[in-house]
């Protein structure tokens, strides 16, 4: 199983968490022969195996696990290049596919382009959602709507345009070779803009003569505006190719080229296009050293574009989008309202920020803060004496014999739950898959009803039966058992000492982890044991990686994913510095052509 | 804009870029020798439970859950007893997750992601589509998941086609005016070199040159890029195809306009198409909208239709794992929930009754719009194929036996209509194949032609 013997600690490495699927442990008693029989497929692969589990290469299983010293699972003959490793590990990177703009960083591109504030994408049709997170390149397709989408956007944008001569920063209406020369200005720098790197000489005459052949038939203003409208149409403004410059010392791949880098960054920590700052440093060659890009990314987090842009990992990764379909019902919960639940994401994105920007920044805080930002009706809600009347927030102190962090807010507790009752399913799935990296294979077919709450017996003896059938055991006790520590809040997230007519027994047990198995009693003791966990440390890195990537690690990517991992470690878990450890590793600046 | 217009020459001539898809309809003279016939398909989650009360062969009536369409029913024939035999087969996650891709388009995933052809509607769009200004239109209501697999609807493997859940954004992109003002067009737009002044015979096309520039792009771009990233890029390719195509029918009023359609019996010009009244917009995410937000989808749909914008949609309620609940029925235990636990969320099946029949209602409201609007000798009603379809046969097991599926509407007669048929196992893609065949698609395979048995005979006329 994945996360079998711990490593021993003094070699600095611990074990992939690619593809680390949890089946092992959950499908032998499970009746669903496709499911097994892929899993181990899985599992094996993510091992170095031959699917049927037999070595690719003599050694032992251990050796073969991405991630591991020694690791011979690596595709194609990668050279040493993981500095995590001391160089003695064999390490790829893994292959980086073709991203498109998603619709957040395509608003923010037209106003860094234009000044443009209607931000248009917010109306495109949704970017799609592969795992967590709906940047995943797999599902960047243009379907004809967005096509239409993006032309109708692009005509707007360009119409918009009123200040012609503050866009272009000279006056294109000048007669003669004045104007001409204000054109081709623009050209040359919203083109770089536009497409993160300079234009080619080629393009930049398909532009002009664009603009020649407009003006000719209209005028000056029609002509800027036709550029303006191809521009935003162009591939290599949708979307972000990337090609590799230098050579680099890994199989198969390149340094990434300076104005990649810069997109990268840029695109990493404001959802957006790069600056001039950072296209100046990208012609200047400074982004070529480990140093210069992480005084970049430096500076770039300390900007105000970083934070709505990194909120956004946090929401995905926390499960916050489906709080907004969670219904309720009246009979149990009269007070639940669009305001209370629209509460709650304020709740959660301000505290989130708090953490991350005005706080220490660290896991432990947002795992157990005693703390949270609540306006009357939620202060109600948590039985917490509100700070504020009505609907302003405040910081408010809360029980930290009830609540610690960001698990036992009502945004998380709402939202994995049943219109009627709590759900320790749901909620058990959301510790395991989001906080322990731990995948749990799909529920088989044929699921055995449980019997409906009724007065006089707990969920907590209902779920029994997911334990007594052996159809249901396999999978449930790496379930259940982290759903039963969160009993005392109920389908809104209020604390409550009883429920059907029963004193809540909030004990629980975590089971198949790296180093917190054991009891504990209650979200707080949850809470705290997470944020003690090297498992749950490692955790958060790999699904920041998944989001940076826009794509699931694979064995290929265990030395970066390692560094960033250790690198969070070394920073005491500061979320802040994770994000500069996604620029520190081999994976950022080296670039491998997906087959 | 509560007035109804009408949709001649007259407001094409008058106001080309002024309309918005609709004003594309009368590309050429409006009477045509055949009437055409349009396909919907309806997605309604989470299939029948164990001990529904199915229609049933030579019944008065559809029975207590189905019977709101009882007045339909000589234009219904129910499919009982399917199999989505490609379900289990191939990649793929778990049973919702498979049935949804799978459903439509009868074959194996290209991956876990994402399915492995092209879905039914989005096959006959390729084949009667292309003169409509929409190939298809796609709706939906109350969205939940936003995963690719959760998608029933797409355009080839891996090509997702999305939905429009918000009938404001549809208004906008059927009935749309006005270029630069932020609206929606996907086409008709052209600019006036200053901007304000009336779009009225435009000397610039902005549309066109960036699509001629983005399209020169590609090009250049495509061979320097690996096979999986091209395919993405084809996606977009495909899309500028898509404006290309509009704009060069808007720019030849003479080829490959849409023919036909809805039209006055007395002048031959097209029907008067009554523009829907939307009202002002609403939260299209709360439950509370739903029932909203499906008629007025419907509205829209039908006017679509009627105005011949497009002849081919699909209209997607919810997702599977259904989390509605139902709360304006007074119901409030989720859709999901209610597949699963027969027997004790909802022990007599009450709550699933009242679930359906609302679903009922809503197509009774739909077949009653179209049966409403008069075509050739009869109404739209019998110009449209409409499929029911639903991922799964017995709810609580997922399971992908014992399916029952509906198609309304008779094709011009293509279908023999009115009847309840035991299908005996017959693969969901053999009713695809035969809906297929009935827009004039040969072919005895649809998807995967390893689950396919042929055209059904004994629902074709």
């Amino acid at each position: 199983m994945c996360y079998g013997p711990r490593r021993p600690p003094e070699t600095g490495r611990r074990l992939a968490t690619a593809a680390c699927l949890l089946l092992s442990a959950c499908t032998g008693t499970i009746d669903s022969p496709r499911s097994w029989s892929e899993a181990e497929v899985e599992l094996n692969k993510a091992a170095g195996l031959n699917p049927d589990g037999t070595p690719l290469q003599p050694g032992s299983v251990l050796n073969n696990v991405p991630g591991l010293p020694g690791s011979s699972s690596t595709s194609g003959p990668g050279t040493p290049g993981g500095k995590a490793n001391g160089g003695t590990a064999t390490c790829n990177v893994g292959t980086a596919p073709m991203r498109r703009l998603t619709h957040v960083e395509y608003n923010n591109a037209v106003h860094e382009l234009l000044g443009d504030t209607t931000a248009p994408a917010t109306m495109f049709a949704h970017d799609n959602q592969v795992g967590l997170f709906d940047n995943t390149a797999e599902a960047q397709t243009v379907p004809s709507l967005l096509g239409d989408q993006y032309m109708n956007a692009a005509v707007d944008l360009a119409e918009n345009v009123k200040d012609f001569r503050g866009l272009m920063g000279c006056d294109a209406q000048a007669t003669g070779a004045t104007g001409a020369s204000c054109v081709q200005n623009f050209i040359t720098s919203f083109g770089k803009r536009a497409y993160r790197r300079p234009l080619t000489t080629e393009e930049h005459g398909r532009l002009f003569e664009l603009y020649n052949k407009t003006r000719t038939a209209s005028d000056v203003a029609t002509g800027v505006r036709s550029m303006i409208v191809a521009v935003l149409m162009s591939p290599n403004f949708l979307f972000k190719p990337e090609f590799g410059a230098a050579p680099s010392t890994f199989a198969n791949a390149k340094k990434v080229s300076q104005y990649e880098q810069a997109t990268r960054l840029a695109s990493l920590v404001w959802a957006s296009v790069p600056d001039d700052q950072l296209l100046q440093a990208a012609e200047s060659d400074q982004l070529s050293t480990p140093a210069q890009v992480e005084a970049q990314a430096r500076r770039m987090l300390a900007d105000p574009k970083a934070k709505p842009a990194l909120a956004a990992f946090f929401e995905q990764w926390l499960g916050l989008s489906l709080l907004e379909a969670a219904t309720k019902d009246p009979a149990f919960f009269p007070d639940w309202s669009d305001d209370l639940r629209a509460a709650m994401f304020e709740e959660r994105r301000r505290f989130v920020s708090h953490v991350l920007w005005e706080d220490d920044g660290r896991l432990e805080t947002l795992l157990t803060a005693n703390y949270s930002f609540l306006n009357a009706p939620l202060a109600k809600l948590y039985g917490a004496t509100a700070a504020v009347s009505g609907d302003m927030f405040a910081q408010t102190q809360l029980d930290s014999g009830q609540r610690a962090g960001v698990m036992t807010q009502a945004a998380m507790l709402a939202t994995f739950a049943r219109p009627d009752e709590s759900s320790p399913v749901k909620r058990g799935k959301w510790v395991r898959e989001r906080m322990l990296c731990q995948d749990l294979p799909a529920p088989p077919a044929l699921v055995p009803q449980l019997p409906a709450p009724v007065e006089g017996i707990s969920n907590r003896e209902r779920f029994a039966l997911h334990t007594a059938d052996p159809a249901c055991a396999g999978c449930h006790r790496l379930i259940d058992g982290l759903g039963f520590g969160l009993e005392h809040y109920d389908s809104v997230g209020a604390f409550r000492t009883m429920g059907q007519g029963v004193a809540i027994d909030a004990s629980g047990t975590i089971n198949d982890t790296v180093d917190i198995d054991g009891m504990y009693t209650g979200g707080p003791e949850l809470a705290n044991t997470l944020a003690s966990s090297e498992q749950v440390r490692d955790c958060v890195p790999t699904q920041a990686l998944r989001y940076a990537w826009g794509r699931r690690e694979t064995g290929d990517d265990s030395c970066t994913v390692s560094a960033v991992q250790d690198a969070f470690a070394k920073s005491d878990g500061n979320l802040r510095e994770l994000i500069v450890a996604l620029t520190q590793n081999d994976a950022f600046t080296n670039y491998r052509q997906a087959n | 804009m509560d007035e109804r217009w009408l949709l001649s020459r007259r407001a094409l001539l008058g106001g080309v870029g002024a309309l918005g898809l609709s004003s594309m309809l009368p590309r050429s003279r409006a009477r045509a020798a055949s009437v055409p016939t349009r396909f919907v398909v309806f997605h309604v989650p989470e299939g029948m439970w164990s001990g529904a009360a199915r229609p049933t062969a030579g019944g008065s009536s559809l029975g207590p859950i189905f019977s709101p369409m009882d007045p339909f029913k000589d234009q219904i024939i129910v499919l009982n007893n399917l199999e989505m035999v490609s379900r289990d087969k191939g990649p793929g996650g778990d049973e919702h997750h498979r049935a949804v891709p799978h459903m439509l388009t009868g074959t194996e995933m290209q991956n876990e992601n994402n399915a492995g052809g092209a879905s039914l509607d989005q096959v006959i769009a390729k084949a009667i589509g292309q003169g409509s200004a929409l190939t298809s239109l796609n709706l939906a209501v109350r969205i939940v998941y936003t995963d690719t697999n959760s998608k029933p609807i797409w355009s080839g493997a891996g090509r997702v086609v999305p939905a429009q859940q918000d009938p404001w954004q549809v208004y906008k992109r059927v009935f749309g005016s006005g270029a630069g003002t932020g609206s929606n067009m996907p086409m008709g737009s052209t600019s006036a070199p200053t901007g304000s002044a009336a779009p009225t015979a435009p000397a610039v096309d902005l549309r066109r040159s960036a699509l001629d520039y983005a399209m020169t792009e590609i090009s250049g771009l495509r061979g320097r890029l690996g096979t999986h990233d091209r395919d993405r890029l084809d996606s977009y390719q495909d899309s500028l195809r898509d404006i290309e195509r509009r704009l060069n029918m808007l720019s030849n009023p003479t080829t490959g306009g849409p023919t036909g359609g809805a039209m006055d019996p007395a002048t031959g010009d097209p029907a008067v198409c009554t523009e829907p009244t939307l009202g002002s917009s609403v939260n299209v995410g709360s439950e509370s909208n739903y029932p909203k937000i499906s008629q007025l989808q419907m509205d829209m749909l039908v006017a679509a239709l009627q105005c011949n914008v497009t002849r081919v949609a699909s209209f997607q309620y919810g997702n599977s794992n259904d989390q509605c609940s139902y709360s304006w029925l007074g119901v409030n235990a989720i859709g999901h929930d209610l597949a699963h636990n027969n027997g004790n969320v909802d022990p007599s099946g009450s709550k699933k009754t009242k679930v359906y029949n609302w679903y009922a209602e809503q197509f009774a409201y739909f077949l009653n719009k179209l049966k409403s609007v008069p075509e050739g000798n009869g109404t739209m009603l019998d110009n449209t194929v409409i499929l029911w379809a639903s991922e799964f046969g017995e709810s609580n097991g997922h399971s992908p036996k014992n399916l029952m599926w509906m198609l309304m509407g008779n094709a011009a007669g293509y279908f023999k209509s009115g009847q309840v048929v035991n299908l005996a196992g017959r693969s969901t893609n053999d009713v695809l194949t035969t809906v297929q065949n009935s827009f004039g698609i040969a072919g005895t395979t649809f998807g995967n032609p390893a689950y396919c048995d042929g055209p059904i005979a004994n629902i074709i006329a």
